[in-house]
């Protein structure tokens, strides 16, 4: 087994780092790469409870919708299907998590089979339209929400981060630099920067519950200790 | 360009989806089916100008199964179900 590897991005010919000083202010368009973003997927009937006890995030009920705590990002993908994300070389501990409270339930770690372009910028969203066929309008689009659909006919899962707004745009590994440049050329017209992204902060393991207070640990009451020699009386019959 | 009615991500462009054709084609078993129920089975399909039950799929959404019935003449969606349902009797 493999202990150690070189961990690469798709995008590391580009060289971004190089560029992420640049002046972001006068573009329309701040494209970002985060890198190495752990990501899990979820299949099956799952309890939301398990998952926020097991990750400290819950699993949104409501199609294209995203649970956020804990510095994870749950996405709803399908009805039985959900994606999670989270600060870079968690997977493996969220990995570890999840199959110990979801027994028989498919937890894969899919973190390097994507990566994520985050972009924001006063022009955005006419740059994502030039791609997307979703309504990113905020009357059918805003903040907490994702879709799956394609960008430049390339299948992203997008997320609204905010309402700046910003969006994160995880892309399949083979196609990244594909879409990288299509949005640079998307918006090269109105100017486009490269910016430096601070690593996020680090996932923890939530603490072990704990029983709630309402619940204190069973110790029996002085009152309800059997005396000693009591006699159990006799369960009387109930007549039908 | 159309709108096909996800009934999980609601109306999305039709190149998110793969049409999967005619629905509700009931098999034959194969033990007791002549060749020609088999090859009707197999390869024969409605196309009507007018009102036709379909499966759709919504590849590049959130990759479930559904049905729809269509106008094919004015490509009005006239009803949305689930892939394990009937055809609705009202849309014929
Ligand atoms: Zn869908």
């Amino acid at each position: 087994m493999a202990e150690h590897w070189q961990r690469q991005s798709p995008l590391t010919h580009l060289g971004l780092s190089a560029h992420d000083k640049n002046e972001t202010s006068a573009a329309s368009l701040v494209m970002a790469e985060l890198r190495f973003l752990a990501k899990v997927t979820l299949r099956g009937r799952i309890p939301g409870e398990s998952v926020r006890t097991a990750l400290g995030v819950s699993l949104p009920g409501e199609p294209n919708t995203v649970m956020t705590g804990n510095n994870l990002s749950a996405l709803w993908l399908g009805p039985d299907e959900w994606l999670i994300v989270g600060p870079p070389d968690a997977e493996r501990a969220m990995t570890g998590q999840l199959a110990k409270a979801l027994p028989g339930t498919a937890v894969v770690d899919v973190t390097e089979g994507r990566t994520t372009i985050r972009t924001r910028g006063p022009m955005v969203l006419d740059i994502l339209a030039m791609g997307c066929p979703l309504d990113l309008h905020p009357r059918a689009f805003g903040p907490g929400r994702c879709a799956q659909s394609t960008l430049g006919r390339s299948p992203i899962i997008l997320h609204q981060v905010d309402g700046a707004p910003l969006f994160d745009i995880h892309v399949e590994r083979s196609q990244a630099d594909y879409l990288w440049t299509w949005l640079e050329t998307a918006g090269r017209p109105y100017g486009v920067a490269v910016e430096a992204v601070t690593a996020p902060p680090a996932w923890r393991r939530p603490a072990p519950r704990r029983y709630p207070g309402a619940f204190p640990p069973f110790a029996p009451s002085p009152s309800r200790q059997p005396t000693r020699g009591a006699t159990v009386p006799a369960r009387s019959v109930p007549s039908s | 360009m159309m709108l096909i009615p996800c009934p999980w991500c609601g109306d999305r462009l039709d190149a998110e989806f793969t049409c999967g054709g005619e629905a509700h084609i009931v098999r034959p078993d194969p033990a007791t089916a002549s060749d020609a129920e088999w090859a009707d089975y197999l390869f024969m399909r409605k196309n009507p100008k007018g009102v036709h039950h379909e499966r759709w799929f919504h590849a590049h959404g959130c990759r479930r199964w559904f049905h729809i019935t269509r106008d094919t003449v004015n490509h009005r969606i006239l009803a949305v179900y689930a892939i394990t349902d009937s055809a609705p009797e009202a849309a014929g």
